[in-house]
């Protein structure tokens, strides 16, 4: 099995975006699950978080072209905000490939 | 003189690794008794290359308090003077028997200034000794 989540946290967030599946959760599927999850809070909080997103999917583009990432959490802050932040959660098998 | 270390490691992959070294040490120093502390998480991709992200710059369990904790190093050309931690509960797959685990994850988010440095030992060493 492989699975995982993205998520945004923090500034009142709660939002998540798991998979839980047979094969590993390719690039397209973990691209749309970011855009899913970035299209979730309000205007105010998509403009605090787009910098954030935008890393967590810089980091899928990389693994695409490395052959995917293992079980590894990442964290990516809004910048100048100790709570706001996207994480991405690979918390079994295979991602991003 | 700036007051960050390794400023440069996003940059210059000969900077990444010596902040690297430089947290493997620094985390050793903090248990002179040798608590057995091993990476949980991958910071490789599957074609073996590091991140070179700092997204982890380390990351370690303790295996007798089940305990863990990461350390995410952010540039300061972007975050400036930065600190920020908290504590969590998450679940992973833990080494090669495949089974998903809860962990009692601790997370520090900075930029490496001298007293980054020393509040983040600080609170590896309380987090992780104590079960």
């Amino acid at each position: 099995m492989h699975r995982g989540r993205i998520q945004s946290q923090g500034g009142g967030l709660n939002d998540s975006k798991p998979w839980n599946q047979q094969m590993p959760l390719d690039h397209p599927a973990g691209i749309g699950l970011s855009h899913s999850l970035e299209a979730m809070p309000s205007k105010k909080e998509k403009v605090l978080r787009k910098l954030a997103h935008e890393k967590a999917r810089a980091f899928m583009d990389a693994a695409k072209l490395k052959g995917g990432v293992g079980v590894t959490s990442k964290t990516y802050m809004v910048k100048g905000d100790p709570h706001r932040r996207v994480d991405i959660e690979v918390r079994k098998g295979l991602a991003f490939k | 003189m700036s007051e960050f270390l390794y400023e440069r490691f996003l940059e210059d992959r000969r900077v990444y690794h010596a902040a690297r070294a430089f947290w493997f040490k620094q985390v050793k120093r903090l248990f002179p008794n040798k608590e057995p502390l091993e990476p949980y998480l991958a910071e490789r991709f599957e074609n073996g290359e590091l991140f070179y992200d700092g997204n982890p710059i380390i990351n370690v369990i303790n295996l007798r308090t089940s305990k863990c904790a990461r350390v995410i190093q952010e540039s300061p050309a972007k975050f400036e003077k930065f600190y920020t931690s908290w504590e969590h509960e998450t679940s992973l797959t833990i080494g090669s028997a495949g089974t998903t685990v809860p962990l009692q994850e601790k997370v520090i988010v900075l930029t490496l200034t001298r007293d980054a440095l020393q509040k983040s030992k600080d609170e590896l060493r309380g987090w992780l000794r104590d079960g």
